[in-house]
């Protein structure tokens, strides 16, 4: 670092500068380096249900047929209401809870079953679980998926459909599922030579159908494994969605520091733990790894031990301080891109490396204004959701320079929790503002205007606060979960909230395979191209430090 | 502000081992002509939900009722909660009678979700008046608010007039300045 006699610290042109000016000063020279700030160990889940989010894996309980032991110990009703229970199907086969309007008690433990039991004149088709066969798939390899459901209908199961979404474009692998399969409750979809995927995280999506056109869907989120069977893998710190990242470059003005922020992941494809040196290696190369500039590097011994499970996954977060003076920081400074390679070794010798890019990031705030009553459930979600947002928008090099977290509570909002037409939208706006540099985000109970879910003020939206386009607004997206709790939809919440905020910056919808600017729900995707990265960046909201 | 003389060039695309894409395998659907006219029926109903895009004139037809129905039954999975509601959504511009029995069980359901049943009741509202002015009087008192507060606003002004009233846009007017809402402490995790 370059000292300056007055205690300023300056970059090295501005040294020069100085140095013209008041050469009789007494100065100093000092180079400042990039420092590991942080290291810690992160939870990991099993390789073949990796995902936070996934479908949970449960049977569906007939409440005509279900014995009084099945209600109580499978659906955890108390013996009272399941003898109530059993004695109106005496009486009268229970088609519908309405048939059960008589029996209060037994209706209210219904109510936080409803997810879980279907009625006589039901039919549900529901997939119970879909699991890796072997439990685990490998890089470079074909694997399958066997996919178990119930069908209480006479009408078959005739095809089913897998999208998967991983770190390349997604895909989708469908077969009809024959006779015997659908009688047998379980079909097996295949994944050949052709399809094979690397290792990271990979997320599929199972639709099944029946003849009558009815269908079931689940998510199960798996970890693909190294057939070599080690490798050591790098992304942002935290991330939780399929796709490609760059690492970002956070400016600290309280610290004059950037930090970047980095994971790292070592998947052990073979069936026994794998112990790893402790040392970790680093580099930052201005340009490729190996054929650029090597920019700083250094190394630090792992706080402890390192033990990479069988078929599992070691995670681990870094963060590298670089102060002005660092080479580090010129790079970022510079606005340019950076590569960090780390590699670290195994107690055998085997020596595995990862790469990503490093780069300063773009960056907007928002404010989530939450409009009437959220339960902690519905919160944690909400937030959850504005997380993966993020990520999304990380994918595109744009990141959140701040979360400003607001409530209008239920007594203030009035009736603006539930939005039903574009005046009351835009009143929502004019009656409520949050007076800062950041994107109001209004997260309302419901809206019940056109089968419209969401909405933004202008395209762009303005850089200032007052008036009606200030903000944009949607449906928080709620349902109630196999357990009776309360929830919003965290992935679709994630896009909508993405979606609207794209408006807001100055994003026209467009209809490319999984991009988040479709106007379509069902097929919108975390994509954003170059040139709509382009479009936001002028975007008065936006920060570029 | 982001200075626009400063944006930074496109990334290089990450190298993925075999390459960014993978084939689709797609089967026919030929003899299976409800499975496609399902899946059809899914995109229309996640179509123009932003409100920019422009609603489509007829997204359903009373031939669709059926399936209508079939989605919204369909609520043991999260992922298709979304469809679900826009589903009763629907069911609320298909002039059909069963249509209106099965949104008035879902409106007045003792077990169902709050949003389905908010979501129904104004379906209910937009198909049928008549019915629904007898259904959301049942609700006014309801165990949820948010069904609470759907039933009251729509028995009050009816579908399509759902502004506010006039005198709280009066006393919105007299109001100078926006509010801000009030900050939150740390999140609670359930």
């Amino acid at each position: 670092m370059y000292g300056h006699p007055r205690g300023a610290n300056v970059g090295c042109l501005q040294w020069i500068a100085a140095w013209r000016r008041e050469p009789d000063a007494r100065w100093h020279v000092k180079m400042a380096r990039t420092t590991v700030s942080r290291r810690f160990r992160l939870t990991s889940a099993a390789a073949d249900r990796y995902g936070e989010f996934d479908s949970p894996s449960f049977t569906l309980v007939d409440l005509q047929r279900a014995s009084q032991s099945m209600l109580t110990s499978m659906l955890g009703l108390t013996a009272a209401s399941a003898r109530s229970l059993i004695e109106a199907r005496r009486t009268q086969s229970v088609t519908s809870p309405h048939a059960l309007a008589d029996h209060r008690r037994l209706l209210v433990e219904l109510r936080k079953l409803h997810g879980r039991v279907f009625y006589a004149n039901e039919e549900p088709l529901h997939i119970v679980n879909v699991v890796p066969r072997g439990r685990f798939v490998f890089s470079r390899r074909p694997f399958a998926l066997d996919v178990e459901f119930q069908n209480a209908s006479d009408a078959r199961v005739v095809v089913v459909a897998v999208t998967v979404l991983w770190a390349g474009h997604p895909f989708v692998v469908e077969r009809l599922v024959s006779a015997a399969d659908a009688k047998r409750g379980r079909v097996t979809v295949r994944f050949d030579r052709k399809r094979p995927l690397p290792v990271g995280r990979v997320e599929f999506q199972v639709a099944l159908y029946r003849d009558d056109g009815a269908e079931s869907v689940f998510r199960r989120t798996a970890y693909v494994l190294p057939s070599n069977p080690l490798s050591l893998s790098l992304s942002p710190a935290g991330a939780r969605i399929t796709g490609t990242w760059s690492a970002r470059g956070d400016y600290h003005p309280e610290s004059d520091t950037f930090l970047t922020e980095c994971e790292i992941d070592i998947a052990n494809g073979d069936a026994g733990v794998v112990s790893m040196n402790r040392r970790v290696n680093w580099e930052f190369w201005d340009g490729g790894v190996g054929s650029g500039t090597l920019v700083e590097s250094g190394s630090f011994d792992w706080p402890g031990p390192i033990n990479v499970p069988a078929h599992g996954v070691w995670r681990g977060a870094v963060w590298f301080s670089s102060p002005r003076g660092s080479g580090i920081f010129g790079v970022y400074d510079r606005k340019e891109d950076m590569a960090i390679s780390v590699s670290m070794t195994a107690a055998d010798g085997r020596v595995v490396r990862g790469e990503i890019t490093a780069r300063v990031m773009l960056a907007y705030g928002v404010n989530i204004i939450k409009v009437g009553d959220f339960g902690a459930q519905e919160h944690a979600d909400l937030y959850d959701a504005v997380d993966q947002m993020r990520q999304i928008m990380e994918q595109r090099d744009i990141t959140l320079r701040g979360v400003d977290r607001r409530i209008i509570n239920n007594a203030a909002a009035g009736s603006y929790t539930i939005v039903n037409s574009e005046t009351e939208f835009r009143d929502l706006l004019e009656d409520w503002s949050v007076p800062n540099d950041f994107v109001d985000v209004y997260v309302v109970q419901q809206f019940q205007w056109s089968g419209y879910n969401g909405y933004a003020g202008d395209i762009p939206g303005p850089a200032s606060k007052g008036g009606r386009k200030d903000g944009v607004a949607v449906d928080k997206s709620g349902y109630t979960d196999v357990s009776g709790t309360a929830r919003l939809q965290v992935g679709t919440l994630a896009q909508l909230i993405g979606h609207e905020v794209g408006h807001y910056l100055g994003l026209q919808h467009l209809e490319d395979t999984n991009n988040l600017m479709r106007s379509n729900t069902g097929n919108r995707g975390p994509d954003l191209n170059y040139t709509q990265y382009r479009t936001v960046f002028p975007h008065g909201f936006m920060v570029y430090q | 502000m982001a200075n626009p003389k400063r944006i930074p060039p496109k990334p290089p695309p990450p190298v993925i081992p075999g390459g960014k894409t993978r084939p689709s395998l797609r089967v026919s659907l030929a003899k299976h002509r409800i499975v496609a006219q399902r899946r059809a029926l899914n995109l229309r109903l996640l179509s123009a939900t932003c409100a920019f895009s422009t609603p489509s004139p007829d997204p359903v037809r009373l031939r669709d009722v059926e399936l209508l129905r079939k989605v919204t039954s369909e609520r043991f999975a999260a992922e298709q909660s979304l469809l679900r509601i826009q589903a009763v959504r629907q069911l609320g511009r298909v002039q059909s009678l069963e249509g209106v029995n099965h949104l008035v069980g879902l409106a007045t359901s003792p077990v169902e979700g709050e949003y389905v049943r908010a979501a129904a009741s104004a379906a209910l509202m937009s198909v049928s008046p008549q019915i629904s002015q007898v259904v959301l009087a049942s609700l006014k008192r309801d165990r949820s608010r948010l069904v609470q507060q759907t039933a009251a606003r729509l028995a009050g002004v009816g579908y399509g007039a759902l502004g506010k009233r006039p005198t709280e846009r009066r006393a919105r007017k007299r109001r100078r300045k926006s509010r801000a809402p009030a900050q939150e402490g740390q999140p609670r995790r359930g």
